[in-house]
Parts: C-alpha cells; structure tokens; sequence
C-alpha cells in the first residue's frame, strides 16, 4: 500500500495549521454573526451556506491533506459528493419543499 | 480510508437530505426554534480546534516528536469528548423542553442524524486513545505515521460533517424560525390533501 | 493483544472445517461464497417452484395466500441478496487477483469477514422460517407495510436486520475490491489493459460503496420507527410520508440491478473474444459505456416509481434519464455483437451461455425500454409484464451470464473440465424451459394478471398460459439437476483441465489450475490486453517455486468470523430484546463486547505478512 508517499517534501509546518485553524474560527464567527443579523433571509442565507463551503474546502484540502494528495483520493472524494448533492436536489424537488 | 469516507458521504448525505426534506413538515411539537445557537457555536468551534490538535499531532509524529504527538492526540480526544459533552446536554435539553426521538418528524431526523454523528465522534475518540496508548508502547512511531494520518483523516471527515449539519440545519434551518411552524400546518394540510 | 496464536495459526496447505473458517486466501473465500449461493439459488428456486406450483391452476388452496406473500418476498430477496450478489462476488473474489497478477486482494481479512456476515445475514433472515416470521412484505419493503400497525410479527425485523447485516459484508468487500484493484496491479497493467471483467468489478464496487448508504439508512429509519416509535415512514398524521420509503429504497434499487447485471457483462465480454479467437471489439467504448452505466443508474430510481403520483414533471425528467441510460447499455450489446462479427465461432457451453445471454438480456432490455415510457408504465406497472421483463435481464442476463462464467473457469478453479455434452444439454433445457417460463409473462402482464397475487378467477382467461409458465418452470428446474449432476460429476471424474484449456488470452491461464496458494510464481510484467495471446508481450511463467522460496502469504485468522458472528447476534439480540427485554439486552452487550474484542484483536494481529505482498508493487 505504498500509494501514499511519505515524502512530503512542501509538508506544512504547525504555524501554518494554526493559522487556518484562526481562519476556520473567524468563518464560523461570520456564520454565526449572520444568523442574529437582520438581512433579508434569503442574503444570509446564502451566507451561511457559502461560508460552510469555504470551510469544508479548507478543512478538506488542508487539514485532509488533499491538495498535495494523489488525484485518485479526490475522485472518491468528490465524486460521491456530487451524487449527494444531486440527490438531495432531486429529493427537494420531488417533496416540493424547497423553500428553505 | 477515502473509499470510507466517501461512502460515508452518501450514508450522512441522506440522513441530511431526509431531515432537509421533512423541514417544516412536523405537524405539532418543538422544531427549529428550539435549537440554541450560541451553545452549539460554543461546541462548532471545539470541534475544530480538535481537528487543529489532529493535524498537530500527527505533525508532530511525522518529525520523530514524540511527546508532541501524544500530547496532541490527547488533547483531540479530548477536545472530541467535549464536543460529545455538549451533545449530551443539548439532547438532554431538548428532551426536558419535549423533543424526543418519537415527538415529530424534527425530532426523528435531527435527533438520528445527529445521533449518527455523535456515534462517529465517540468511535473516533476511542480510536484516538488506542492511538495514544500505542505510542508508549512502541505501536505507533515515526515510521509508521500512516496509522494516525488514517485516523486523522476519519477525524476530520467527522468534523466536516458537523461543518455542513451546523451551517444548514443549525443556522440555515434555525434562522426565521418562528415563520416555519406556520408554515408547517399549510405545507402538511396541502400535501396530504392530494393523499 | 491478540490472544496466544501459536495454535490457531496454520500454514494454508491443511484442509478441514478450521482452515476453511479461518481462512483468507481469496480463492478460498471465492469458492465459499460460489457454493453459499448455489445453495441459495436452491432455496429460491424452491420457493419459486411452490409458488409455479399454486398459480398453475385457477382457485388453487395449495398454499393460503399468507405463504404466498412470503413465499414471493423470500424469492426475491433471496435471489438478488442470496444468489446474484455472493455469485459476482465470488468470482470476483477468485479471479481479480488472478487477472491482475496479484497474490491476494488488499485486505484478505476483511475479505472472510464480508463472506461470513454474508452467510451469517443470510442464516438470521432465514432463521425466522422457524420462528413463524417468514418476510412476507414484499421484497422491498414498501412502508406502511412495514409498519408495527401492518406487519405485527417480526418478520419484518428479521428481513431488516439480514439485509443490514449482510449489507456491512457487501460494502467492506466494496472497499476491498476499489482498493485492491487501483494499488495492485501487476507492473505494466494499465487500467486500460485490464480484462473487461475487472473494470466491471472496480464499477460494481464503486456502486456497492455509494448505493448501499442509502439502503443503510431507510433500513435504519425503518428500525427505528419499528422499534422506538419514531416517526419516519409511518405516521401520517405527524406528517411522515411513506414514499420517502420508496424513494430512499430504489435510490440503492436502481444502482443495486446494475451492481447485479454488471459482473454477468464483465464475464460475457471475457469470454466472447476466447471463443471466437478475437480481441473483444471496442473496448474502450465498453468500458467507457460501463461507467457511464453506473453513474447514470443513480438518476434513474423514480421510474420504479411512475404510479405513485409525483407528478409529469417527475415522472417525465426521469423518463428521460431511463432512456437515457438504455444508450450506453446498446453500446455494448453492439460491441459484442461486432465481436462475434467475423470471428471463428467456437460453440461449447461458456459460448452458448455467452450467446445466450445477448439475446435474452436483449430482449429484457427492449421490455425495460418500454416501461421507461410513463404512459405505457402506468398500464405495465405491477403486472406480470414487470415480472417477465426483470427475469429476462437478471435470469436471461445475469444466471446465463454467471453460468457462462462457471462452464468457463470451472477448469481453473478445480483443475477439471466439466463435461461438454451434459453442459450442452443442461443449456438447452435451460434455455427452451427459461422462455417456456417467461416469455408467456409478458401476454399474461398485457392481458391484465397482476402481480403477488396468490391465484386468480377461473374466468380470467390466465390458465391456459400459467400452465405454460409453471410447466416451463419445470424444465429449468430439471436443468438445474442436468448442472448440479455435471459439477458433482466432474469435480471427481473431470478430465484433467491444464493451465490453459480454452486457449485464452488473460493472465488467470498463465499459472496452474488450480493455482497455487500463492497464486504466481514470479509476478508479471504486462504489456498489453491480452497478454497469451500477444508474442511480443507473452508471459511464461516458471510452474512452480521450490518451497523455501515460496513468498509469505498473509496467515489465517479466526477475527473475521468472530466479529461477523458478533455482529449477527447484536442483530438476533435487538429481535429476542423485542420480546424479552433482559434476554435481550444480555445477548446484545455480551456479543457487543465480543465485537469489540474481536476488533481490537485483528488490529492488532501482526501484519508482517502482508507488508511482504505489498512490497512487491
């Protein structure tokens, strides 16, 4: 099971770590900020559900690893997230309950 | 392990898209309303500087540093044994204010799919301990890192999970919630109408 | 720590019951699977033959409609979970290493593990036979059927709990086959030089990983709204929708038909170019048309839902993806045909299979076509014209296709032949008595004989053709012992098979039939699709090492069939907690802690050996 190399050569160091664990903590404080603000609901919203993606993507690619990974783990990665997504629209769609 | 997860998108996708689907649907009884953001705000951010703590750990392990890997490990479990700390009390809230498992659609498919989650983070923390005690007795090594990069991984899915159950079911599915309960009557009466 | 080893750790050469339960050596676990679901495939048939046997006359009191209902239920969960599943996976449990040029596949111990909690799942759903609580709902399970209110026994219980357990082993193997074939191929073997066999596995693995969540979670749902009154399905005036059932169940139904007729497709596009001594036609557009299959089969599962009133916007989005995925599926039927197309037409019984195959999976592709037509579905729908189409794909298609693999690597995975003359006349029996059964079905569906009923009016004009249907399903039923006799047959008396009897062009034919323990001598170097039959890339491999040389495979291991064994009676236990709470609640912490242990003991099992196979890649 040699497909993952143990040669991390650009391997970031605990600085870097930290600092994105910062910019997770300042996303969430955005998340949360939008909720108790008085925007229009369809605003935040959008909001919340770009800001969860940034923070899944980072979490993905940095804490997981997988920018600097085989191209092969991103496929099992992300191509049952596209089936997900798809499904969940379908299934929205069908129970006519998209106004969220 | 990403074969895993992968897999393990599907199996939390649908507990989501289940609850999505159910949203506003409850015909009586505590929803949306009930959650309380700031407490799970307070827990949204232990989970994530547990995940900070896991890649500390297993960076640590990677240059040979022993003691830092078993002190970030820990702390993980730790941080993760917290997480579960305030999924206990907030289910036990919820119970007190009425909401159980069996009281509506909410309760079912909140409380399931968080349950679910909840029982991944506890099988985690498990995992996070054998790890630890296996640095000591010479299981687990610099050479081996891969074993704790894997459960890094598990961990950090773990994590992304609570990511998107917190922005869409939390706050998106919390925000305006008092509109939803009237909403609820009018969607059930029309959708049950046509049978 | 694993407990003491040194008396359950054996070298792979002994026989007997211990090493068959402890072992991990893939082609051991491939034989057991291929002889679990034949005896299953026995089983359904039986129930299958009761069930010919009642509908043969009008108003018939052989058997009361309550055993009808089970009897169809069990049918169908037995042949697709039972029969058609462990088939596929036992050759690709056999045969991917082989054709890859691998020792074993990547996790051998995971491998016995989902062989055993596929028995052990099978055992527990049907244990229920004696408990009175034979599944009797149907093999899907629609809500609120399901429900405490409609289904009082517990035969619902045991159907959910089997299908969970068995879907842990189904979906472990998912992993195992995903891994085993991106990370271990032989040096050279490009994905695009794999068998077309083993493309299909990688697929039906994917799909097994992906379809199966949602099956573990309606099942779940179901558990719950079963056990601890939860809401999910069954209580309308709380809101729940029991389509959500529906909808749930067939977004794993759909991807699940394609995981049963994929391997039948892989083994047919093998065995096509051997007997007509060509390369198969197209086999990128194959490939290519396989993976399109699979993913498109995900955007395909409301069309088992055209009836239930969702609507034409729906019902015709999903129209439109069905036929839609009729498309990649003709790709391929042209590209065998194109194979066969100019070759020298060899024709012993894989071939007929083979041939076989193409024409009744055809023809019960052209029926699936027309039901993808929501107008004409709503007439079709629940009828026996469904039930005629999804024989000819999964017996037409599947069976003949599995058996075309049987008659084809029987030689290789025994060291003997089976015998030509007796598989030729269990072929045509086989085929003559499968259209006698089935093609009638159709006429019958047309002219209005519902499905899952137990009998009909006299009046009803449905005798005259049952009585051809039930007298076909005699005939494949005296096909059936023509094959049991043939393999009983020639596992003693077979004449000697030799490495390469067909004359074929894949890896698996380079090494000895049967193969050694450690499958090849010398690991190849591939370089091209059809490495036997290239002479610039041919492989000649020694015939055997000397036994201190031998490389170090992984060691048997007892952990796999104690956790397996585990987790079925935490099943067993929440049914027995049912009715005796402490009884049950005993069983479901003891065995959960022999779970636990069990894990920890095959953590923690050294794993010297099989950093030894790894190294080789």
């Amino acid at each position: 099971m040699a497909h993952i190399a143990e040669t991390h050569a650009n391997h970031p160091g605990p600085r870097l770590y930290i600092t994105i664990a910062v910019i997770l903590a300042l996303l969430t404080g955005i998340e949360v900020g939008a909720f108790f603000l008085e925007l229009s609901s369809w605003i935040v919203v959008w909001i919340l559900l770009l800001l969860t993606l940034t923070k899944f993507m980072v979490v993905v690619f940095f804490f997981m690893h997988l920018r600097m990974d085989d191209n092969r783990f991103a496929l099992l990665f992300f191509a049952p997230m596209v089936i997900m997504v798809a499904l969940v629209i379908a299934l929205l769609a069908l129970f006519q309950n998209i106004t969220r | 392990m990403w074969a895993f997860l992968g897999s393990d998108v599907l199996f939390f996708g649908t507990l989501i898209a289940t609850h999505l689907v159910y949203r506003g649907q409850s015909v009586s009884g505590p929803t949306e309303g009930i959650l309380d953001i700031p407490v799970t705000s307070l827990s949204t951010f232990v989970l994530l500087m547990s995940s900070l703590a896991m890649v500390l750990a297993l960076s640590g392990l990677q240059r040979g540093k022993m003691g830092e890997a078993r002190f970030w490990l820990a702390a993980t479990a730790l941080l993760g044994s917290v997480f579960v700390g305030f999924q206990m009390y907030e289910f036990a809230e919820f119970a007190n204010e009425g909401l159980t498992p069996r009281t509506n659609l909410f309760g079912s498919t909140f409380l399931i799919m968080t349950g679910f989650h909840g029982t991944h983070v506890v099988i985690g923390i498990f995992w996070l301990w054998s790890l630890f005690f296996s640095t000591f007795n010479g299981k687990i090594h610099q050479g081996n890192s891969l074993e704790v990069e894997i459960a890094g991984l598990y961990w950090h899915f773990v994590d992304i999970v609570w990511i998107v159950i917190f922005g869409v079911v939390y706050l998106v599915g919390a925000y305006g919630a008092e509109e939803h309960v009237h909403e609820a009557t009018h969607s059930a009466a029309a959708i049950f109408g046509l049978g | 720590m694993a407990a003491n080893t040194s008396i359950l750790r054996r070298p792979l050469a002994p026989t007997g019951i211990w090493a068959w339960m402890t072992t991990v050596d893939h082609k051991r676990i491939g034989i057991l699977y291929g002889v679990t679901a034949f005896f299953f495939f026995m089983l359904g048939g039986m129930e299958a033959l009761i069930m010919r046997a009642q509908l043969a006359s009008a108003e018939s009191t052989l058997v009361s409609a309550a055993t009808f209902n089970a009897l169809f239920t069990m049918h169908g969960t037995t042949m697709v979970f039972m029969v058609v599943m462990p088939s596929g996976a036992a050759f690709f449990n056999f045969l991917v290493p082989l054709m890859i040029g691998a020792r074993d596949v990547a996790f051998p111990r995971l491998n016995a593990f989902s062989y055993w909690l596929f028995l052990f799942g099978a055992i527990l759903m049907n244990f229920s036979f004696f408990m009175n609580a034979f599944p009797d709902m149907g093999w899907f399970g629609y809500a609120p059927l399901t429900s405490n209110e409609f289904s009082i026994s517990n035969s619902t219980d045991y159907w959910v709990l089997g299908l969970l357990v068995m879907g842990i082993g189904t979906t472990a193997a998912g992993f195992n086959f995903v891994v085993t074939i991106l990370n271990m191929r032989a040096p050279g073997m490009t994905l695009m030089r794999m068998p077309v066999f083993v493309w299909m596995t990688l697929i039906v693995a994917f799909l097994i990983i992906f379809a199966f969540p949602p099956l573990t979670i309606a099942l779940t749902f179901l558990l719950f709204d079963r056990f601890f009154d939860t809401n999910f399905f069954v209580d309308i005036g709380a809101g729940s929708d029991p389509l959500l059932w529906q909808h749930l169940f067939w977004i794993f139904g759909h991807p699940e038909v394609y995981i049963l007729i994929l391997p039948a497709m892989g083994i047919v596009s093998d065995v096509l170019p051997t007997f007509t001594r060509k390369p198969l036609f197209g086999y990128t557009m194959v490939v290519f048309a396989g993976v399109v299959i699979g993913f498109l089969g995900f955007g395909v599962w409301v069309h088992h839902m055209f009836v239930t009133g969702l609507g034409p916007w729906a019902n015709a989005a999903f129209a439109a993806t069905t036929m839609a995925i009729a498309v990649p599926t003709g790709v391929k039927i042209f590209n065998w045909l194109a194979t066969l197309y100019g070759g020298s037409i060899i024709f012993k019984t894989p071939m007929l299979f083979a041939l076989g195959f193409l024409s009744m999976f055809m023809l019960g592709g052209l029926s699936g076509v027309m039901h993808a037509v929501t107008a004409v579905d709503s007439q079709q729908s629940d009828t026996y014209f469904i039930v005629a189409h999804f024989h000819y794909v999964l017996f037409g298609g599947a069976i003949f296709g599995l058996t075309s693999g049987i008659y084809y690597w029987f030689p290789k995975i025994s060291g003997k032949m089976l015998s030509e003359p007796i598989g030729k006349l269990h072929f045509w029996l086989m085929f003559i008595g499968f259209n006698l059964t089935f093609m009638p079905m159709h006429i019958l569906g047309v002219i209005g004989m519902p499905r899952r009923i137990y009998t009909y009016a006299e009046d009803m004009g449905f005798e005259p053709l049952n009585q051809i249907v039930s007298g076909g399903s005699l005939i494949i039923a005296l096909a059936i012992v023509v094959f049991t006799f043939n393999i009983a047959r020639s596992v003693r008396q077979g004449e000697p098979a030799g490495d390469n009897p067909w004359g074929a062009p894949t890896l698996e034919w380079s090494i000895p039939s049967p193969p050694h323990h450690y499958n090849f001598p010398v690991i190849p170097t591939v370089r091209s699709q059809y490495p036997l039959w290239d002479e610039n890339a041919n492989v000649v491999l020694p015939p055997a090492l000397p036994a201190h040389n031998e490389p170090i495979m992984p060691d048997p291991s007892y952990w796999p069939i104690m956790l397996a064994f585990a987790i079925t009676m935490v099943a067993g236990g929440l049914i027995i907690w049912q009715g005796h709470a402490i009884a049950g609640l005993t069983v479901i912490s003891s065995m959960g802690l022999l779970g636990m242990r069990s894990i920890f003991g095959w953590v923690l099992e050294p794993m010297e050996d099989e950093a030894h196979v790894s190294a080789h890649h």
